[in-house]
């Protein structure tokens, strides 16, 4: 695999890690994904009241 | 043929009554979560089966301490347990739990939900805290005073539900509802009454010692109208010291750590793009980021420890009076308190609010009390901008500007309140009323829990979204190539640079470069990513000697003061987190209010950044 393959693939898999984390709900239900609220951090908040809300 | 629907059973309580923990304890991962239909009320349903083999239906319902319904949660649960929510069934029998120690809220609770006249068990959760304090309940009477089954239990612990599911298994579930439940909205007196009733309940069943006495002597001092107000700003104060002082050497060993690691991986590595993506876009991008870790686990040490101890619900009272003078209600301190860590959870806590403008007025504020978010980018510009010397007797003068700006934040959104409750709305506040907890020992083994949970969190977003959005802004920053024979930096021919130099104009007049435009746009995202694209860019934006230097000096050379400090100031009020509008256009159901948020933090950040900057630059002309 040359270098450009390579620096390709990591960028395109950053996006698309990116935008599966913050696909709105009703998007992700319709093509078949778990339903749930976007959420930009998945607790990362870390708010102790942050039950994974966002 | 198919048998008769398992029955139902609704579980109520009073808030943090450990509600939610009998229910993971009764359904394991049997659980179903959805929202309640039209409105954002979470829903949990979830399934068990009792010790005679009978499948039961169980439904989580918000925390509430009557059926009155004065907030949305409440409302729901109030609906639920009448029958009146549309898409719900009447429940066939309702799970009271109560917290075994602080019984006394709960027990005006029971007798409403008897009133209803569905089968009916009393939990009491936490008997293993109330027997550890020296308190004893006596489970039989507190049955008999009621007439209703009561049973202890244990939420967290294997078998602390045992006694529950034989007592629901002796329930007359699937009975027809009656036509008509006994319940209605109970009058000041009828209320005034249950009080009474519950206390003659309190006093004949249960005894805890508690340690009323010490809370009374704390509080004499904690809660007193000048010196309690001079020691919450005493506590911090000396919070946001111990942010900067105690934080320093771990967060030293931390970026020589990632310094020492970048170059020997750099080292290893022929040079190219797979090299410049790993020491530029990597290192130097998510580096910048981790190295707030200490500081981060110092200031959640404090929250933690405080709120533990029980000060935080003084703090909350303490603060009423000052909120009240602004509108707030002072059920608003503790989503604003909330927002500290994360603006989201705080706008989704202030469900507690039962007036619809008190929400929003609080909803609307949120954003601007200093989230944890921000801490990396205010460390990183005053560590570079600031420097590290006593003033006023000894304190630290990093300490006291980082003071300063969460002051900031929290004064800012007290005006904005003001300005919507008193000049626009013209609304006088409701009363307040809050139980103050007991003061107890902080168990160190929960605090210790509290800051693995944060700095896991933290560090899951440093290796995940950040690490992420740090190869994408290390792409745009490096692709197209320049043209041959180009002079300057490569970043100026980049698709990251072509859209910082095209709005920059926009943002000069505050004093913002290019490279800052740049920043501010992925921190939309997260705000702390635009430590780390500032790390990329000026990495990528170096040439000969500068390539490799530490963020904090290169930005101590490439800013003037104005633009540091307008560039502070920018972050205590700008819009810079996407995912916070989303949550206000979903808990207030509207596109409009979002659209508010967004247009008045952005020309409030723009106008106070404005002036900083010129006036600043003025007074160091």
């Amino acid at each position: 695999m040359n270098e450009t393959t390579l620096i390709y693939g990591i960028v395109l898999g950053a996006a698309a890690f990116l935008a599966l984390r913050w696909m709105p709900g009703s998007l992700r239900t319709r093509i078949g994904l778990k339903n749930g609220a976007a959420c930009a951090s998945k607790s990362a908040c870390g708010s102790k009241d942050c039950g994974g809300c966002h | 043929m198919n048998g008769p629907a398992a029955p139902e059973i609704a579980l109520v309580g009073c808030p943090n009554s450990g509600k939610t923990s009998l229910f993971n304890a009764l359904t394991g991962s049997r659980q179903k979560v959805a929202n309640y239909a039209g409105v954002t009320v979470e829903r949990k349903e979830g399934s068990f089966v009792t010790p005679s083999g009978r499948p039961v239906k169980i439904l989580d319902l918000p925390g509430t301490y009557s059926l009155r319904g004065r907030s949305p949660d409440e409302i729901v649960t109030r609906d639920v347990v009448l029958g009146r929510l549309a898409g719900e069934e009447i429940p066939d029998a309702v799970v009271c739990v109560a917290d075994a120690t602080n019984l006394r809220l709960v027990l005006r609770l029971v007798m409403e939900l008897k009133a209803v006249g569905r089968p009916m068990v009393l939990a009491l959760n936490m008997m293993d805290v109330v027997e550890r304090q020296g308190g004893r309940i006596d489970v039989e009477r507190l049955s008999q005073e009621l007439g209703i089954p009561v049973v202890s239990t244990v939420a967290i612990k294997k078998g602390g539900t045992a006694a529950l599911l034989s007592a629901i298994d002796t329930l007359p579930l699937h009975e027809d509802p009656p036509t008509e439940h006994g319940w209605r909205e109970p009058s000041a007196a009828e209320i005034r009454a249950a009080h009474a009733e519950a206390a003659r309940i309190l006093h004949e069943c249960a005894f805890h010692p508690g340690n009323e006495h010490l809370t009374r002597k704390l509080d004499a001092v904690l809660l007193h109208p000048v010196f309690g107000i001079v020691i919450l700003l005493a506590v911090l104060f000396l919070m946001f010291q111990a942010v900067f002082s105690w934080a320093a050497p771990a967060m030293d060993l931390i970026k020589a750590t990632i310094e020492w690691t970048g170059v020997e991986v750099g080292g290893v590595l022929p040079d190219g793009l797979l090299k410049s993506l790993v020491v530029d876009g990597i290192f130097a991008g998510v580096g910048a980021v981790l190295v707030f870790l200490p500081q981060i686990v110092i200031l959640f040490f404090f929250i933690i420890l405080l709120e533990d101890f029980g000060y935080m619900a003084r703090a909350a009272f303490l603060m009423d009076r000052l909120m009240a003078g602004t509108g707030l209600h002072g059920r608003a301190f503790i989503p604003l308190l909330s927002s500290f860590a994360c603006a989201i959870p705080g706008i989704m806590a202030a469900r507690v609010i039962e007036n619809r403008r008190d929400r929003i007025a609080t909803i609307m504020v949120a954003p601007l009390m200093t989230c944890s978010a921000r801490l990396p980018v205010y460390t990183l510009i005053i560590a570079a901008f600031i420097p590290d010397r006593r003033v006023l007797g000894g304190f630290g003068l990093q300490g006291l500007v980082m003071f300063g700006l969460f002051a900031a934040g929290i004064v800012s959104a007290l005006a904005v309140a003001f300005v919507m409750k008193k000049l626009i709305w013209r609304e006088a506040p409701e009363p307040f009323i809050m139980e103050l907890p007991d003061y107890k020992m902080p168990a160190p083994a929960n605090v210790a829990l509290g800051l693995w949970i944060r700095a896991g969190a933290f560090l899951r977003k440093a290796g995940t979204v950040i690490l992420a959005l740090m190869i994408l802004i290390w792409f745009l920053s490096t692709f197209p190539a320049p043209p041959e024979g180009a002079t300057g930096p490569a970043i100026d021919w980049s698709i990251a640079g072509r859209i910082g130099h095209f709005l920059a104009p926009v943002f000069e007049p505050i004093g913002f470069n290019w490279q800052i435009v740049v920043a501010l746009i992925p921190g939309m995202a997260a705000r702390e990513v635009a430590v780390g694209v500032l790390g990329t860019v000026y990495a990528l934006s170096a040439t000969g000697d500068e390539v490799g230097r530490a963020l904090q000096p290169v930005l101590a050379a490439a800013w003037s003061l104005p633009t540091a400090l307008s560039f502070l100031v920018w972050y205590v009020f700008a819009p810079q987190c996407v995912s916070t509008l989303a949550v206000v256009r979903r808990e207030t159901n509207s596109r409009f209010w979002p659209a508010v948020m967004f247009a008045y933090q952005f020309a409030l950040a723009y106008v106070a950044a404005f002036a900083t900057f010129h006036i600043a630059g003025a007074l160091l002309r």
